[in-house]
């Protein structure tokens, strides 16, 4: 696994011109229009980026050759995980160091809630990219993913919409807004973090099941 | 070392179906024909298909789930697959270091600059001979004891082939415990490096022979009509009618040689046997 992660972050070095450029605008704009914009923004760019190596691994069919080194595919799909989870966490680090210099540059009150805050804006991302996108990548390759995320996203927009039309789940919205009331930005992380292990879980699972019936 | 009990594979139009058994320490190729199943056999013994009848055996272990350390013994190089081609040597070099316990650095890299790799070149900026070269190096630079060379010569100059069999035959010599399995359909490569040779057409081996008694006891008869006749088609495998008579294959050369002094009787090269024993289908009378 030691050489995939090695692997990966020699692709990602490639791209060193575009993580500038990435992180020149997230401190361009959170200095600017919004305090908090290069928390998730850098995150989701961190993502992307490091989802793009399974891009890098399925370009020119390197998949046959890379599965001949000494790694199982089951560790293959873990240091995947592994690796778009630490590289966003290490962006969104950058990020949320970004809006607490910001944040005392330009007088704003930081206590440890808008750390909460950015932390807990930053895991639904990591949920969609790593949770969703990596066994859809894997599934589908790069471009049909793309496309299989669009229209998980439509539905997903579709069935929120006709729930939220409903007076029971209104009704528990409103009691779920009153419980976290007070404790929100903590209640709301914890919340997010128990989904993001539940469902990681679940994902690593099924993009093991996705690699392990490949064929090369 | 690698053993194919009863192995099928299917696909939509094609179906392999291979029974064999490699030892330790021979350099045994696969010849045949493009499309003929060799790059098939080779993804069922790295595991990278699974067999749909049959099992694959390496080194004592299924080939679709053989443990780290077994992959670590294993020395791969594919036709079209390998690192990413926007890395460059120097960016593999520490990939399969941390890969491969016995990687040897100093001495991948002194061969790579022998040899005219640039290493802080991206490998997509290499022509095909490099690449070539490249994926040849990779796989026998960690101390494997099997190496796979899925045609390793392909697509390359005689000068170029010839420093890629000249690796190996140098891997060889290293350690004669090593085994090798190189598949080509440029057959005259394996001529002067295999032990043995496997040929296979259309998913199946249709011959299996040491290098030494295909290229000392094979021949092909060339006789004219009369002749044919007259002579003894005990030792005939296959005879094909051209225009002057008959080209006739043999396994006892010498037999029509003390036999027949007049006739004449040539050695056989692989490719004249993949041609005889796979192209002619029309007229032939196959034994």
């Amino acid at each position: 696994m030691r050489a995939l992660l090695e692997k990966d972050i020699r692709i990602l070095l490639l791209r060193k011109s575009t993580m500038v450029m990435f992180l020149v605008i997230g401190i361009v704009f959170t200095w600017s229009f919004s305090a908090y914009f290069s928390g998730a923004y850098l995150t989701m760019l961190g993502s992307m980026l490091a989802i793009s190596t399974i891009s890098y691994d399925e370009a020119d069919n390197c998949m046959p050759f890379l599965f001949t080194l000494p790694c199982a595919r089951k560790q293959y799909v873990l240091e995947k995980y592994l690796f778009v989870y630490g590289f966003s966490f290490i962006a969104g680090l950058i990020g949320l160091l970004i809006i607490l210099v910001a944040s005392i540059a330009k007088g704003l009150p930081v206590d440890v809630t808008i750390i909460i805050e950015t932390l807990a804006s930053e895991i639904p991302i990591l949920l969609i990219t790593g949770g969703i996108m990596i066994p859809l990548q894997l599934k589908f390759g790069p471009e049909k993913s793309r496309m299989v995320l669009l229209a998980i996203v439509g539905v997903i927009f579709v069935i929120g919409y006709m729930i939220s039309k409903s007076t029971y789940v209104r009704n528990l919205m409103a009691e779920a807004g009153r419980y976290m009331d007070g404790n929100a930005p903590i209640r709301l992380f914890a919340v997010f973090l128990v989904l993001l292990v539940v469902l990681s879980v679940l994902s690593v699972s099924i993009s093991g099941k996705i690699m392990d019936g490949k064929e090369y | 070392m690698i053993t194919a009990k009863n192995v099928t594979k299917r696909y939509v139009d094609f179906t392999l179906q291979v029974d064999f058994e490699i030892p330790k320490g021979r350099i045994t190729g696969f010849i045949g024909k493009n499309g003929a199943g060799k790059s098939t056999t080779m993804k069922l013994i790295l595991g990278l298909v699974s067999p749909d009848e049959g099992e694959m055996i390496v080194m004592g272990s299924s080939a679709t789930n053989l443990s780290i350390k077994e992959k670590e013994n294993i020395g791969v190089s594919l036709a079209e697959s390998g690192f990413s081609p926007y890395l460059r040597i120097a960016d593999i070099t520490k990939i399969l270091k941390k890969a491969y316990p016995n990687f040897a650095q100093e001495k991948f890299e002194n061969a790579c600059r022998s040899m005219g790799l640039p290493l802080n070149k991206p490998m997509k900026e290499f022509s095909t001979g490099m690449k070539a070269k490249l994926r040849v190096l990779v796989a026998m630079t960690h101390e494997a004891k099997l190496l796979i060379l899925d045609e390793p010569t392909a697509g390359l100059d005689v000068e170029a082939r010839n420093e890629v069999l000249d690796l190996i035959r140098e891997y060889m010599k290293e350690d004669e415990k090593r085994t090798v399995l190189i598949t080509s359909h440029i057959s005259s490569d394996l001529e002067s490096l295999c032990d043995d040779i496997y040929l296979i057409d259309n998913g199946k081996i249709i011959l299996h022979e040491d290098t030494d008694v295909i290229l000392g006891e094979y021949g092909i008869l060339k006789v004219d009509q009369e002749t044919f006749q007259k002579m003894d088609k005990s030792f005939l495998a296959k005879t094909v009618p051209t225009s002057f008579g008959y080209t006739c294959f043999t396994k006892e050369k010498r037999y029509y040689k003390d036999n027949y002094p007049g006739m004449v009787i040539e050695n056989v090269k692989l490719d004249e046997l993949i041609l005889m024993l796979t192209e002619f289908k029309k007229g032939e009378n196959e034994k």
